[in-house]
């Protein structure tokens, strides 16, 4: 077995365009989940909205890319608010409800028949990343060291998307250490708390609704870049679900959380499939327990079992703060009398 | 209760009678049941007030209907003055009108001095632009807050705790945080909800200490509460409720001898359905 080319495997992909697109998809659902407490399950559909927006803006109408991105982050925000303006008013649950049925409303709206003229329809479409792909600087040549590389267009989608994660985890820091945040923060906790207090809830929670929303529509962007290719089944809801995991893994309610969230789940993802795959071709596994088309859903299987060890031995994700212990509290208590 | 306090007490009635908290015609219904039938309920500024009532009288509904924390059906009433019917919550607050709840709510996420700067009134750093583009100016309001902050956790015992999450504090505590919290607010008017309810009998002499010095200050405070014997040595004025009307209001001798409050209580505590009828029937006659 070659545990070298696991290691490659796994490590292109923890720094690839693939985890860059999770970060930013999840620091978005961090902002809302992680701070405000909002169950946004349709994380799926704002990429959904950002990728499209884009695309059909090129494709469709001619735009130059720029404005289709433009296009795709107010499509992210306008679904932000179509979602958020009816249910932030109502119990949490309405949110989660919306969310998730919106998403798959509109992947299967994007793929229908009907609207094939605008949306291309199941099979989606390309070229309309010719111009960021233009402005590559990186040239074709493989960047890196030995196997432990990247094509020069994959550099460059990797390059803008952890850019755009910077800029969305700076923001959220910015945003989260400020009073803003703590009203935020505040109504995670207890919402008719912060009402009581004086502050406008639903206002706070529209507007986290809406960052983290145009955070993933620029998630999606950067994943049809990735593929120079764009179909509605792309955006599925396991996307949404992943986006939950990563959040998870990294640390809810942390702002490196995300980042460090989707280098684990994409080491753990590609390193067990390649991992497994070596084993089968090689014969340590017999072809008849496994095989290799069989990978695909146990790789996701495996990162499950992490989840669920991490929820069991570091339930707030591998950044947590520590919870209070009970000795802990018993000192704060003992001081107080 | 000496009789030279409630004359005194009658002196300040009679004498300029400002309110700051009137309500007239409140209605709350749920399906066929009328929780709330409230004709007039009015508050005198600087004093503490004491809504009582047996369980079920409907005294924490009428409390939220007030609070915007539930909608009236029917009526309307005025915050020192002004009219604030329906208004929501968070703007209640905003205009002075600031409540607390029967069951304790720390934000046990956040430490104390946090819990207590929260409530700051006019944040320059709380609106999204101010957060990220005036930072130099909501850090040197945070600074003079968080000192704020720290002085009524003081003054309410807590300040040692100031950096440990709330949710480490006990019940009794999380009673005094939620005070100081409120304070923080700067209210006009201070509603508390049941502030006695389940809270350790040695910790109640404190309380009832911190609540008399906020009216010292100025602050008025309208609190509910079912338990009468707490009512008596603190208030200024009873009012008491039961099935969702106003069957007495006065100073708390008065009220407490009021043979119609004697009936709700005692109908309630045993439930005893003919006296809690004839509680009834003396009202509406």
């Amino acid at each position: 077995m070659d545990l070298i080319a696991v290691l490659a495997d796994a490590v292109r992909a923890a720094v690839g365009p693939q985890a860059a697109v999770f970060a930013l998809a999840a620091v978005g659902l961090n902002l809302q989940f992680g701070y405000a407490g909002l169950m946004n399950f349709g994380q799926a559909g704002f990429m959904l909205v950002g990728g499209y927006g884009m695309a059909v803006s090129v494709t469709r109408f001619g735009a130059p890319l720029w404005l289709g991105v433009l296009v795709g982050l107010l499509m992210g925000f306008v679904l932000a608010l179509l979602l958020g303006a009816p249910t932030l008013r109502l119990r949490g649950d309405y949110l989660a409800i919306a969310t998730i049925a919106a998403a798959e409303i509109l992947r299967l709206l994007f793929r229908a028949e009907a609207a094939a003229p605008l949306t291309y329809g199941v099979f989606g479409v390309q070229q309309f990343a010719a111009d960021f792909y233009a402005a590559n600087p990186f040239g074709a040549g493989d960047y890196g060291i030995g196997r432990f590389a990247l094509s020069g267009g994959q550099l460059w989608v990797a390059l803008v998307g952890w850019l755009l994660v910077a800029a969305a985890v700076g923001l959220t820091a910015l945003l989260v250490r400020s009073p803003w945040g703590r009203v935020l923060r505040a109504v995670r906790n207890d919402e008719e708390v912060v009402r009581a207090l004086g502050k406008n809830t639903y206002l706070y929670k529209l507007q986290a609704l809406v960052l983290g929303g145009a955070m993933a529509a620029a998630a999606g962007m950067v994943l049809a870049l990735a593929s120079q290719a764009i179909t509605p089944d792309t955006y599925a809801s396991d996307l949404s679900f992943y986006a939950f995991a990563v959040l998870l893994l990294g640390g809810l309610g942390r702002v490196l959380g995300p980042v460090v969230g989707a280098i684990i789940f994409w080491l753990l993802l590609a390193a067990s499939d390649s991992l497994l795959r070596q084993a089968i071709t090689g014969g340590v596994i017999s072809d008849e327990v496994l095989s290799t088309s069989d990978v695909g859903p146990i790789r996701l299987a495996l990162v499950g079992i992490a989840l669920i060890l991490f929820m069991y031995f570091r339930a707030g994700g591998l950044l947590s703060r520590r919870a209070p212990t009970p000795t802990a509290k018993a000192t704060v208590k003992a001081e107080a009398e | 209760m000496t009789p030279s306090s409630t004359t005194g007490r009658e002196a300040t009635r009679s004498s300029g009678e400002e309110l700051i908290l009137t309500a007239q015609g409140v209605r709350r219904s749920f399906g066929g049941l009328t929780a709330v039938d409230v004709d007039e309920f009015t508050v005198r500024k600087g004093t503490i007030t004491a809504l009582i009532g047996p369980n079920g009288a409907g005294k924490s509904t009428f409390f939220n209907v007030l609070t915007g924390f539930d909608r009236a059906d029917a009526g309307t009433w005025t915050l020192d003055g002004r009219d604030v019917t329906g208004l929501p919550a968070y703007r209640l607050a905003r205009q002075g009108m600031v409540r607390t709840f029967q069951l304790t709510r720390s934000l046990a996420d956040l430490t104390l001095v946090e819990n207590v700067l929260l409530a700051a009134p006019g944040q320059r750093g709380e609106g999204m632009g101010g957060a990220l583009f005036g930072r130099r100016s909501w850090r040197r309001q945070e600074r003079s807050n968080t000192e704020r902050a720290r002085e009524l956790l003081a003054r309410f015992g807590l300040d040692r705790m100031a950096e440990q999450p709330a949710g480490v504090l006990s019940g009794g505590q999380r009673k005094l945080l939620e005070m100081a919290r409120a304070l923080m607010c700067e209210p006009r008017l201070l509603l508390l909800d049941e502030p006695m309810a389940g809270v350790n009998p040695r910790l109640v002499e404190t309380l009832l200490e911190h609540v008399r010095q906020v009216r010292a200050e100025g602050t008025t405070i309208l609190f509910v509460e079912h338990d009468m014997d707490v009512v008596v040595d603190i208030s200024d004025d009873v009012v008491c409720m039961a099935f969702g009307t106003v069957l007495a209001t006065g100073t708390p001798a008065e009220v407490m001898r009021d043979p119609e409050v004697i009936d709700a209580y005692l109908g309630s505590d045993e439930a005893d359905d003919e006296t809690a009828r004839l509680a009834r029937r003396g009202h509406q006659a």
